[in-house]
C-alpha cells in the first residue's frame, strides 16, 4: 500500500490504526511507517505524563523511556472494535508502564516525606469539608482549608494515587496473578465515567475486603502455612495451589448462590 | 456453627459483596446510574449485614476486633462513594 510521510499526516488517529491493523494482516511493509506516525503524534502524551512522576526523583528521560514501553504496547494491542478512545488506552498503559518501572526501581513508589505527610492531610480535610459542605470539596478550598496553595494539594493527590496504585497493584499481583476485578481498569476508568474519588473509595474498599478474603483463606486452608508450604507437602506450586483455592471458593460460591448471582466465572486450575 | 463454617459463611459474604461492587461499577460505567447505585446499595446493606453479624461473636474467623474495624473502613469507604455519586447526579 505505499503512503507518504505527508498522506500519514493527514489521517486520524483511528485511520491510522484501521490501516495499521489491514497492513499488518498483509504483510504490507507500510505497517512501519504507520507505527512512526502514531508513536510521533503520542511522544507528548508519554512526555506529559512521565512529567506526572517527576515527584519520584527518578531521572526524566528514564520515565520517558519506560512510557514509551506503554505507548509501543497501546499501538501494537490497541482493538479498534472496542469504542474507547485510543489516548485513553495510551495513557492507561504509558501510566502502567511508568508505575511498574518506578516500583521496580524502588519497590515502592518514592514519595517524598513531606509529600506523603500532606497527602494524608489532604484526605482529612477532603472528609472533614465533605461532611461540613455535604458535597465533594474543590482543591482550592482544600487548599484554603490546609493554608496551602492549589498546587501543592494537587502534587499531594497525585502522589496519594500513586501510593494506593501501588499498593493495590502489588497486592493484587501478589494473590491473584489472573484477576477477574480489574483493578487497574478501575483506577485507570475512562475520564468521566467515574469520579476520582469514588474509583479511589471503592478500590481501597475491595484492597480491605481482598485482604479480608486473604487472611481468612490462610486460616482456613493453610492453617498458618504458606500456599508453597502447602504445595511441598502436596506435590503442587505455589501457583496451583493457589488456582486451587480460587477453584473451590468458584464451586462454593457457586453452590450457594447458582449461576446467574456472581459475574466471576471459575479459573483454570494448571494440573 | 463451628469455627470453620464460620470461616466459610464470611467468605461467601465477601464474595456476595464484592460481587454486588463489581456489578456497581459495571454498571456506573456504562452510564446506568440508579442501578449502579442500586448495587452499591446491596454491598452496602452486605457489609453491614456482616458488621451486625459479627458483633459479640466469639466464633469469628479473625480477632473480632480486627474484623470489625475492617468491615466498618469498607462500609465508610462504599458508603462515602455513594454519596460522592448522589452529590454529583451527572457523574456518571
Amino acid at each position: 500500500m505505499g503512503i507518504s510521510k505527508a498522506e500519514l499526516e493527514q489521517l486520524s488517529t483511528e485511520e491510522l490504526l484501521e490501516r495499521l491493523r489491514r497492513a499488518e494482516a498483509e504483510g504490507d511493509e507500510a505497517a512501519g511507517a504507520i507505527r512512526e506516525e502514531l508513536v510521533r503524534r503520542h511522544i507528548g502524551l508519554v512526555r506529559s505524563i512521565a512529567a506526572e512522576f517527576s515527584f519520584t526523583g527518578e531521572p526524566f528521560e528514564d520515565l520517558v523511556q519506560a512510557g514509551y514501553l506503554g505507548l509501543l504496547g497501546a499501538v501494537a494491542n490497541f482493538d479498534l472494535a472496542r469504542g474507547t478512545k485510543f489516548s485513553t488506552y495510551a495513557t492507561h498503559l504509558i501510566k502502567g508502564e511508568i508505575r511498574h518501572y518506578v516500583r521496580d526501581k524502588h519497590g515502592t513508589v518514592h514519595v517524598p516525606l513531606a509529600v506523603r505527610a500532606l497527602a494524608g492531610k489532604v484526605t482529612e480535610a477532603q472528609d472533614r469539608l465533605f461532611q461540613r459542605l455535604g458535597r465533594p470539596p474543590t482543591l482550592e478550598e482544600i487548599a484554603r482549608e490546609l493554608g496551602v496553595k492549589p498546587e501543592a494539594v494537587r502534587e499531594a493527590l497525585k502522589a496519594r494515587e500513586a501510593m494506593i496504585y501501588v499498593s493495590l497493584d502489588a497486592e493484587r499481583r501478589a494473590h491473584d496473578p489472573n484477576p477477574d476485578f480489574n483493578l487497574e481498569g478501575l483506577l485507570a476508568a475512562e475520564e468521566g465515567d467515574l469520579p476520582l474519588e469514588v474509583r479511589l473509595r471503592i478500590a481501597r474498599a475491595v484492597e480491605r475486603l481482598s485482604e479480608l478474603q486473604r487472611r481468612v483463606i490462610e486460616g482456613l486452608f493453610y492453617q498458618g502455612k504458606s500456599q508453597a508450604e502447602v504445595g511441598k507437602e502436596v506435590g503442587l506450586s505455589q501457583r496451583q495451589v493457589s488456582r486451587l483455592k480460587e477453584r473451590i471458593l468458584a464451586e462454593i460460591r457457586k453452590e450457594l448462590f447458582g449461576n446467574g448471582m456472581s459475574s466471576k466465572g471459575e479459573p483454570d486450575v494448571e494440573e | 456453627m463451628g469455627r470453620d463454617e464460620e470461616a466459610m459463611e464470611l467468605l461467601i459474604s465477601i464474595a456476595g459483596i464484592m460481587d454486588a461492587v463489581r456489578e456497581a461499577v459495571s454498571l456506573l460505567e456504562a452510564g446506568q446510574r440508579d442501578q449502579g447505585l442500586d448495587r452499591l446499595s446491596r454491598a452496602i446493606n452486605g457489609v453491614q449485614a456482616q458488621i451486625r453479624t459479627w458483633e459479640g461473636s466469639r466464633d469469628a474467623p479473625l480477632p473480632p476486633r480486627e474484623l470489625l474495624e475492617e468491615l466498618h473502613s469498607v462500609l465508610e469507604e462504599l458508603t462515602a462513594a455513594r454519596a460522592v455519586l448522589e452529590a454529583e447526579p451527572t457523574a456518571t
